[in-house]
């Protein structure tokens, strides 16, 4: 359970976040959408831990517990995962070796042991089939020269491995050809389970389609202006974000 | 090509303007250096040709002397300040040297148990017992003092070099002076699957100036995989000067990896390598250098014929005050060539790094592809780097261009990697890694590869270690 309690955030003296509440419970889906710039990416940002950005009031908890202390990897480790709106390229590093010290660096933290060579093998290529990724990306460095789809795919593949208790989707869908969708669709619902919740931030229903979401908010200007099920989408998607901009000002 | 038409295109290159150096032997440096010639010149082995060459070169050196930060060649290294005293030149490796060798080269088989032949130059003399004895069929070797104390023409080739380098006054000092090295000859088709490793080795026995001249050549169509690797075992501080000449016949293929292991903060050390590359002859070589008080790696080549390639790609990994300097000139003389140069530095605590890469296009090199590439990562407040890439090009049909970037990791990339799991540390460690791994993953065999690679966790770890 993901719980965002009257969050305020700014980065370089600007304010972004302020007084965002929203709460995901286990194994709800949630949606947020809203207009470029109110500050969608930021939350996912902050809520990773990015350290750049100042929390100036307010709490985030994870499970229960405030992860602001926390460091991004610490929150990696209680189970938290966010897929990059636009994941980056690290150039040198297979992807093979990123995905192996990802899932080590997840375990040493839990004080579990690390996986032995054919045991991560195995995991990876039956997720990466699942995927839809070809052996070649994997010996590939991560994201580097990747089609922008290829790099959303490897976000998934990479949240699937990892098996987070909490996932937050920035803008998975854009990029992606409807094949792609639909995988990631399928990905996301593979993972959906009683104590596994989502965020999932979108600017378009066809995502929706695939992943049905319980929960639908609207951000305006760093807070959530409202809430509803499914059926919001369907409206925004219909009325645009007029009124709740004019709402929020 | 004939010596005429060379000649003209170092005219050429030297028609840019320099920093006039003027200067006479004046310092005490020098002036020992001066001395040193002087009282040896009638002991060293040779041929009267190479005693001729020998007094050419110091001649030569006489009149740039040691350079300083005035000569533009040299300006990020000072030699001039760094070599305050010449040490005596290196004797015959005594039991003491021989005993300190050999668990370098014991060690140096347990790190990469790969079958290997290997010639070990210690402290600028080959060592006969410590090199392999048995050659591949097509690979000859002759100790380099053996060749010109029997006036051969190929020691004579190895100290020519082709010219090149030849306004150099640190190679003109190792023409003046090096007695010894090794002379390898790998037969024309012939292909040899067995790397060759020249192994340039420091006793610690004594404190010493080294000097050295090797070459290689690698016949006509020949292949060939040649390791370069300087090692240092030294508790005194050295001075080291050691050239090696690659030459490449026609349709000649080379992998070449060269492996520069830390050197002491006392220490000076030039290597010097020579690139002569024919007609549709092949280089590609990738480096891993360690830093050192001041080491500096001079690459001169040159294509002498069409079609040739030659693809020059590095790592360096500086910490603490160390310095290293990686200047290279490339010669484009003949049509259709290609060169490329790609160094990665990773530069720590007060260490500085040098990259001087120069491409030169002479009128006749129609159709050169020449690209130059160096980055580097400052860890600190305190690392420096000086990128100086240059472009001379007097040929109107060519693709040229070189690219610098200096900077620290970026936090993007460090943020989306601490967010899949890794401690800041780690995550620096990773993309670290991956910026070395950028230029070693390039080697084609897979043993190499780790090699390198273990080496450059071994450094990452131990700048954890230091508290980084
Ligand atoms: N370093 C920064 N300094 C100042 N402003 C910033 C900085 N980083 C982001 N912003 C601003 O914060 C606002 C929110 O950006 P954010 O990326 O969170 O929006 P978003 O809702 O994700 O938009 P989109 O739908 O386009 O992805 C934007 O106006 C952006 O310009
Ligand atoms: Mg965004």
């Amino acid at each position: 359970m993901l719980e965002i309690i009257n969050l305020h955030a700014e980065i370089d003296g600007k304010k972004i976040l302020n007084g965002l509440t929203l709460t995901v419970k286990d194994g709800e889906v949630a949606a947020i959408m809203g207009p470029n710039g109110s500050g969608k990416s930021t939350l996912s940002y902050v809520v990773a831990g990015r350290s750049d950005y100042k929390v100036t009031g307010g709490d985030v908890l994870l499970n229960g517990q405030s992860i602001l202390e926390l460091g991004a990897h610490e929150r990696a480790a209680k189970g938290l995962f966010l897929a990059f709106q636009y994941p980056l390229e690290i150039p040198g590093v297979t992807t093979m070796t990123f995905l192996k010290a990802s899932i080590n660096a997840q375990r040493k933290q839990r004080g579990e042991p690390e996986l032995s060579t054919p045991d991560f093998m195995k995991k990876v290529r039956a997720a990466a089939a699942k995927m839809g990724v070809k052996d070649e990306m994997l010996r590939r460095p991560l994201n580097v020269g990747f089609s922008g789809g290829e790099k959303k795919r490897l976000e998934i593949l990479q949240m699937v491995l990892l098996e987070p208790s909490f996932a937050i989707l920035d803008e998975t869908d854009s990029g992606l050809d409807i094949d792609a969708l639909r995988i990631v669709g399928d990905g996301v619902n593979s993972l959906r389970a009683k104590d596994r919740g989502f965020l999932v931030i979108t600017h378009y229903q066809r995502l929706l389609d695939h992943i049905v979401p319980d929960t639908v908010h609207v951000q305006s200007q760093g807070r959530i202006v409202k809430s509803g099920g499914p059926e919001l989408a369907h409206e925004l998607e219909k009325n645009g974000y007029r009124d709740y901009v004019a709402a929020a000002a | 090509m004939s010596p005429q038409q060379r000649e003209s295109a170092v005219t050429r290159v030297e028609a840019e303007p320099v920093v006039a150096t003027v200067s006479v032997l004046k310092n005490e440096a020098e002036l020992a250096l001066a001395d040193l010639f002087s009282k040896k010149r009638g002991l060293f082995i040779g041929s009267s040709e190479i005693a001729l060459r020998r007094e050419a070169a110091f001649a030569r050196f006489a009149k740039s002397g040691l350079p300083s930060k005035r000569v533009e060649a040299w300006h990020y290294t000072d030699l001039r300040a760094a070599l305050r005293i010449p040490l005596p030149i290196a004797e015959f490796p005594d039991n003491a040297a021989r005993a300190l060798a050999r668990p370098c080269i014991e060690a140096l088989r347990a790190a990469d148990p790969q079958p290997v032949t290997r010639f070990v130059i210690l402290d600028g003399i080959f060592d006969a017992e410590l090199s392999t004895s048995h050659m591949p069929a097509g690979v000859s070797v002759t100790p380099t003092c053996n060749s010109l104390i029997a006036g051969e023409q190929r020691a004579v080739l190895a100290f020519e070099a082709g010219g090149l380098g030849e306004n150099d006054p640190a190679l003109n000092l190792n023409e003046a002076f090096s007695v010894s090295g090794v002379l390898i000859d790998i037969a024309d088709g012939a292909m040899i699957d067995q790397p060759i490793e020249i192994v340039f080795l420091s006793s610690g026995a004594h404190r010493h100036a080294i000097y050295s001249r090797s070459s290689v050549r690698i016949g006509e169509g020949a292949v060939a995989r040649i390791v370069e690797r300087r090692c240092s075992n030294s508790s005194v501080g050295i001075q080291r000067n050691e050239a090696l000449y690659l030459n490449l016949g026609d349709r000649a293929i080379v992998r070449h990896v060269a492996i520069a292991e830390a050197d002491r903060a006392d220490c000076i050390d030039i290597a010097s390598t020579l690139l002569d590359l024919k007609e549709g002859s092949e280089l590609t070589s990738t480096s891993l250098v360690h830093g050192g008080g001041l080491r500096r790696r001079q690459i001169f080549g040159r294509f002498n014929g069409p079609h040739a390639r030659c693809s020059l790609r590095g790592v360096v990994l500086l910490g603490g005050k160390e310095h290293a300097d990686t200047t290279i000139v490339m010669e484009h003389v003949a049509p259709n060539c290609e060169s490329r140069e790609t160094f990665n530095h990773i530069i720590d605590d007060e260490a500085t790094g040098v990259f001087q890469g120069k491409v030169s296009v002479a009128p006749e090199a129609q159709k050169t592809d020449g690209k130059m590439k160096s980055r580097a990562i400052l860890l600190s407040e305190t690392a420096s780097m000086n990128n100086k890439p240059e472009l001379e090009i007097f040929a109107d049909d060519v693709t040229c261009g070189h690219g610098a970037t200096c900077g620290s990791l970026d936090d993007d990339q460090l943020f989306y990697v601490q967010s899949r799991g890794l401690p800041k540390a780690e995550a620096e460690a990773l993309l670290l890694e991956g910026f070395a791994g950028e230029i070693i993953l390039e080697i084609a065999n897979e043993q190499t590869r780790e090699v390198l690679m273990d080496d450059v966790r071994a450094w990452l770890s131990h700048r954890a270690l230091r508290g980084n």
